[in-house]
């Protein structure tokens, strides 16, 4: 019932956008797509073809003085899709630009299974960045996007400085998996029984974890630390759900603590869940890591 | 004559089991050699999941043992194990087409608990100059384990001069703030006046500095 009525309104609203709809298409089943825009809603399907396509948010009206010219901009691309972006293939790699620094709109894409893609996107124009289905690599760099991942497999590399991560996996997972955010939270759903070596850390947030989730935490990784602050931490700073053996669970770096001490709320958790498996590292520097389970 | 014909029916069950036990076992040699193999493999088995280690075995035993012990390795991935192709590693680790095997590569190490100088240059380049900032962290945590050797923080504090990923920048700041290391002021001075450094590494700089009354 519930998939019939996805069906319908995904029908609907198709119907609804299919007459502004802008559509790009290229063969490509393997490779890399490099994407240097402001924003995008990337799925992974079972195709051969890069289908990129805009519900299409630019002017209606005809600028007519524009007629039989071509939109050009310093940055040195060519809108070759009518989307406002430049698509061009060098050898295994495609390159996706903006051709003018704001972007005309979310572009969704369309990408075959077989290809890693990659994100990129240091300036400050930034708008939604979701990633689902895919299968293959993923790397994402961006400075203010705050990401979005369903149902990947990995293995990826996430980073972004101000913007949040949201991610939720099922149980295919490929390592390794790196989420990275400087100032904003990054939260994690897995399905509890993922196998797993997992890093948690924060240096000025907290870590919270589902109940379900038992890390068995890697003692050699935590001989060296500072006993008595990592005591300190587990108590005072609260953590909930995550479960703890010992006192020595909590980790910290591995350092003598003559030459290096915690900032009193730092916090990093190296384990293992159920035995160990992909490696999966989830970090926020500055806000809090969330492990919830699917 | 009776006992004879139940004798070759018994061996022939015995030679079909043997054979399909070996097959399984992604082997094809005959069943002669088989039994031979047979008992050295288990040990080997046993060895390989306690050391990981591969060691040449018998000339005639060697393909088999290899192709067990590999697969009995990658049974125990999980496990910690001692035994690390430095060379894959390396290659690995400059693979520019992929991210992820750069950053499996210096999981690798890390797992392993191997380090020597000749591991901590080839992290060095990897922290100063590889294309994504998850592999520069991984490489920065990896050696940070090892901050109190003098040829490591050295190697830090060069990176900080040259670093240009304000991620890494600021877990280097982290690092060396408790090493109360004389050079890291000017390092400091210079990444806070860099009219190009990101402002939250200005701000860190700063408060390290102002933290320690040198403003």
């Amino acid at each position: 019932m519930k998939k019939q009525f996805i069906i319908l309104l995904t029908l609907l609203s198709a119907s609804l956008v299919v007459n502004a709809q802008k559509e790009y298409r290229l063969k490509k089943s393997s490779g890399q797509l490099k994407l240097n825009i402001n924003g995008a809603i990337v799925e992974g399907y079972d195709g051969k073809e890069i289908i990129f396509s805009s519900q299409n948010t630019v002017k209606s009206e005809v600028d007519e003085r524009a007629k039989g010219l071509v939109a050009i901009s310093g940055s040195g691309f060519t809108d070759n899709t009518e989307m406002g972006i430049s698509v061009t293939e060098n050898g295994q790699e495609v390159n996706v630009n903006n051709v003018s620094k704001k972007s005309l709109g979310i572009i969704t894409i369309k990408v075959p299974h077989g290809i890693k893609v990659s994100f990129n996107n240091n300036n400050s124009y930034h708008e939604e960045l979701i990633l689902r289905n895919l299968k293959s690599e993923i790397e994402v760099s961006v400075a203010y996007n705050k990401i979005k991942l369903e149902n990947n497999t990995g293995p990826m590399n996430i980073k972004t400085i101000y913007g949040s991560v949201d991610a939720s996996f099922n149980s295919e997972v490929k390592g390794p998996i790196s989420i990275i955010s400087l100032y904003d939270y990054v939260d994690v759903t897995l399905p509890a029984s993922t196998k797993a070596n997992i890093e948690l850390s924060t240096n000025y947030g907290k870590l919270y974890s589902a109940k379900e989730f038992v890390i068995d935490i890697d003692k050699n990784d935590v001989e060296k630390t500072k006993e008595v602050s990592t005591t300190n931490r587990l108590t005072g700073t609260g953590v909930s759900g995550v479960a703890l053996n010992t006192t020595t669970t909590i980790s910290g770096r591995n350092f003598p603590a003559t030459v290096y001490s915690f900032s009193s709320s730092g916090e990093r958790i190296k384990g293992k869940l159920n035995g160990g498996g992909v490696d999966l590292i989830f970090k926020s520097t500055n806000k809090n890591v969330y492990l919830r389970q699917k | 004559m009776a006992n004879y014909k139940w004798l070759v029916a018994a061996s022939l069950l015995i030679v079909t089991c043997v054979t399909y036990l070996t097959v399984n076992r992604n082997n094809n040699k005959t069943d002669n050699q088989l039994v031979i193999t047979k008992k050295p493999v288990i040990q080997k088995e046993v060895e390989d999941g306690v050391s990981s280690t591969i060691e040449a075995p018998k000339p005639l035993l060697a393909k088999t043992t290899a192709k067990i012990s590999a697969a009995s390795t990658k049974n125990n991935a999980l496990k910690i194990s001692n035994f690390i192709d430095m060379p894959e590693v390396y290659a690995n680790l400059k693979d520019s087409t992929s991210a992820s095997t750069r950053l499996a590569a210096i999981l690798k190490i890390q797992n392993s608990g191997v380090i020597n100088y000749d591991i901590i240059d080839n992290l060095s380049k990897t922290l100063n100059a590889d294309a994504n900032s998850n592999v520069r962290l991984a490489a920065l945590n990896l050696m940070s384990k090892y901050a109190q050797d003098s040829y490591v923080a050295n190697a830090f504090l060069q990176s900080l001069v040259n670093q240009k990923d304000p991620l890494v920048q600021l877990g280097l700041i982290e690092l060396l703030r408790h090493t109360n290391n004389p050079k890291l002021d000017d390092r400091l001075y210079a990444l806070a006046n860099d009219p190009t450094t990101f402002e939250a590494v200005k701000d860190q700089a700063y408060l390290v500095l102002l933290n320690q009354n040198k403003l």
